[in-house]
């Protein structure tokens, strides 16, 4: 049980298909207490219907991962009723939908920031919320959700690909920032899951069938997988990781043509 | 499978996802007006129709469908 006595906060979780969900999975059932953050108050019934698998687990309303006050209300809400915590999954991400179906040269300001506010910032906010309000314990871990798309050009991922190397470049930083104190940071770069968010990539489906094509290990990843990449980051078997992308793509990223 | 049988099917996964009554689903109701359904729910109903009809609708198609007749129609075309 990697995660025996470990209380784990998952942030971003909306359906089965969420890769949140996967983690959840894998990190319950290698014995992780769940907490969940997720959007919208009119969800509340929804999300307890899909967390109450978790035995134990608790799950709080945040509208707005990027807003400084917000986090700060719910992480003290989430320490006040649960005490220190061993770890923080961020699975946070958003881009305007007319970014996503046009050429990323026409992204405008307003788009640009949106997605990097939304997708990077907010997990910078999430670790110094997190160490401010002295959330965790000892050898705690941060993980967060990164694509390929932060470092490679794929059509239609456009401005969520620049928030992703901002995110990852933030990994790196974060790292370096909280290993003063022992806590690590780590990204999880899953490869192409049919998600809520990956919907509202153009032709995603066809991104689904090029990885299946030529990926090493010739299929596709599920949230379960991911998961268990998640739950080896979290576990103290990790302890020795800082600071890295993790891939978790099949082998798909190494490849040439 | 016929149409019936397909509708009765889709009355599932729509009151599981927009927790609303059986009964008052029929063919002519639209989702976002009828069935009070917003943008991401409607994703969510297209990716639990693909998944539970084995089958694909681009978005281009799932952003022609109004009302629960209109993916009956689709799902007799194209399965």
């Amino acid at each position: 049980m990697l995660l025996q006595n470990k209380k784990i906060l998952i942030m971003g979780i909306r359906n089965k298909w969420s890769i949140a969900y996967g983690i959840a999975k894998s990190a319950y059932e290698h014995g992780a207490k769940l907490l969940f953050t997720y959007m919208g108050e009119e969800n509340k019934s929804k999300i307890e219907e899909l967390t109450k698998e978790f035995e134990g687990s608790r799950a709080y309303v945040l509208d707005g991962a990027s807003e400084d006050e917000l986090v700060k209300e719910v992480f003290t809400k989430i320490k006040d009723e649960n005490g220190k915590i061993d770890g923080i999954v961020h699975a946070i991400a958003h881009a305007n939908t007319e970014d996503l179906h046009r050429d990323f040269i026409y992204t405008s300001k307003e788009g640009f920031s949106h997605a990097n506010d939304v997708s990077a910032y907010s997990f910078v906010l999430v670790c110094r919320m997190a160490k401010e309000l002295d959330m965790l314990n000892e050898n705690a871990s941060l993980v967060t959700l990164t694509y390929h798309g932060s470092t490679k050009v794929l059509d239609g991922y456009n401005v969520m690909g620049i928030a992703k190397a901002a995110l990852e470049s933030s990994v790196r930083y974060l790292a370096e920032n909280l290993g003063k104190i022992g806590l690590r940071v780590n990204a999880v770069s899953a490869g192409p899951i049919k998600t809520l968010s990956a919907k509202g990539i153009k032709d995603f489906s066809s991104i689904l069938t090029v990885v299946e094509e030529k990926a090493p290990l010739h299929r596709n990843v599920t949230t379960t997988q991911v998961g268990n990449v998640a739950t080896f980051l979290l576990s103290n078997m990790s302890d020795a990781i800082t600071g890295q992308v993790i891939y978790a793509d099949s082998g798909y990223n190494i490849m040439g043509v | 499978m016929s149409d019936e049988e397909i509708l009765e099917k889709l009355k599932g996964i729509i009151t599981e996802h927009l927790g609303v009554e059986r009964d008052i689903i029929n063919k002519d109701s639209t989702f976002v007006d009828d069935l009070s359904a917003d943008s991401l729910d409607i994703v969510e109903l297209v990716m639990s129709i693909e998944e539970s009809f084995d089958m694909e609708i681009p978005d281009d198609d799932a952003a022609k469908i109004v009302t629960v007749g209109d993916v009956v129609n689709y799902i007799k075309e194209n399965s």
